[in-house]
């Protein structure tokens, strides 16, 4: 209600308020095509938000694949060790090949690409 | 599905309102390639924020602010383009391109409005072209509704003493 009464208070006008809106009215301006290209980015961009996740998933997991398979063969390993004798688990463990190990590095690696391509889909969407 | 029939009706919103936003950014900027731009962009973050639009007041009233928003923002990036034109030191070239440009057509209301500053002209606009009340010029501009006011007063009589106000229709 008060809110009502302040934009009446608003409205009211005298004719220099008439004058200044006859001043800086100006006639509609015809679509001549604006809509579409509007629309068009609009689609545009709702198309590149739809590939963006897929496309990240793919270049993330095709970089991930080989530490995360790596990864999951160790633990593997690990697992299947521990149940048989854990005395001489500790006797195993050095014997498992360092290299087989994902590297905390190639991680943090795969991580930053996929993080990059990500902002890189964005950027191209912007 | 959704999300087309979403569009579908978003495109009926720009047809809607674009003559709208699109003589408020042309007064705004004069420059009608410019104009056209920022118009396409306001319609861009219109479509990625419509989920923030909670139906408080009129739809034109937030297309408005975000019309306002992207020109502010442009202006920001173009004032830093020019600065570092100065720096390379082809301002001169810049501000001739401006003169032509503007010197093409100069209307009763762009005179009015150079007079003006740029908060001044921006509320004088979404006052008097767009028929905002001073609440929904307050929400467009960030501005409390007193200052609003202050600056409509202000901008009235800036106008007032620089000119006769006579009945005029622009165009």
């Amino acid at each position: 209600m008060k809110s009502k009464i302040i934009n009446m208070v608003d409205r009211l006008k005298d004719s220099e308020e008439l004058r200044l809106e006859a001043m800086f009215k100006s006639d509609p301006l015809p679509d001549l095509g604006f809509s579409k290209k509007v629309m068009t980015r609009v689609r545009r961009q709702m198309w590149i938000r739809r590939l963006t996740m897929p496309v990240a998933l793919v270049i993330g997991g095709s970089i991930a694949i080989k530490p995360a398979s790596d990864l999951v063969i160790t633990v593997t390993k690990v697992f299947n060790a521990l149940p048989s004798n854990l005395t001489s688990l500790a006797v195993d463990l050095p014997s498992l090949s360092v290299d087989s190990l994902p590297q905390m590095t190639t991680f943090l690696v795969s991580g930053a690409i996929a993080l990059i391509a990500l902002g890189f889909v964005r950027a191209l969407e912007d | 599905m959704v999300a087309q029939q979403d569009a579908n009706a978003f495109g009926e919103l720009v047809r809607r309102h674009q003559s709208q936003i699109r003589n408020f950014l042309r007064k705004l900027t004069r420059d009608n390639v410019l104009t056209d731009d920022l118009s396409q962009d306001c319609f861009l973050h219109a479509w990625n924020k419509i989920h923030t639009y909670a139906g408080r007041g009129t739809f034109i009233g937030w297309l408005l602010k975000i019309a306002y928003t992207t020109f502010l923002q442009s202006k920001r990036k173009s004032n830093r383009y020019h600065e570092i034109l100065e720096e390379v030191g082809h301002v001169e070239d810049v501000n001739e391109e401006r003169v032509s440009r503007d010197s093409d057509e100069i209307s009763d209301l762009d005179k009015f409005l150079a007079i003006l500053t740029e908060e001044e002209r921006a509320v004088m606009i979404l006052s008097y072209a767009c028929g905002l009340s001073h609440r929904e010029i307050g929400d467009a501009a960030e501005l409390p509704i007193g200052t609003v006011k202050s600056i409509i007063f202000r901008g009235k009589k800036k106008i007032r003493e620089s000119f006769e106000i006579k009945d005029h229709q622009y165009g």
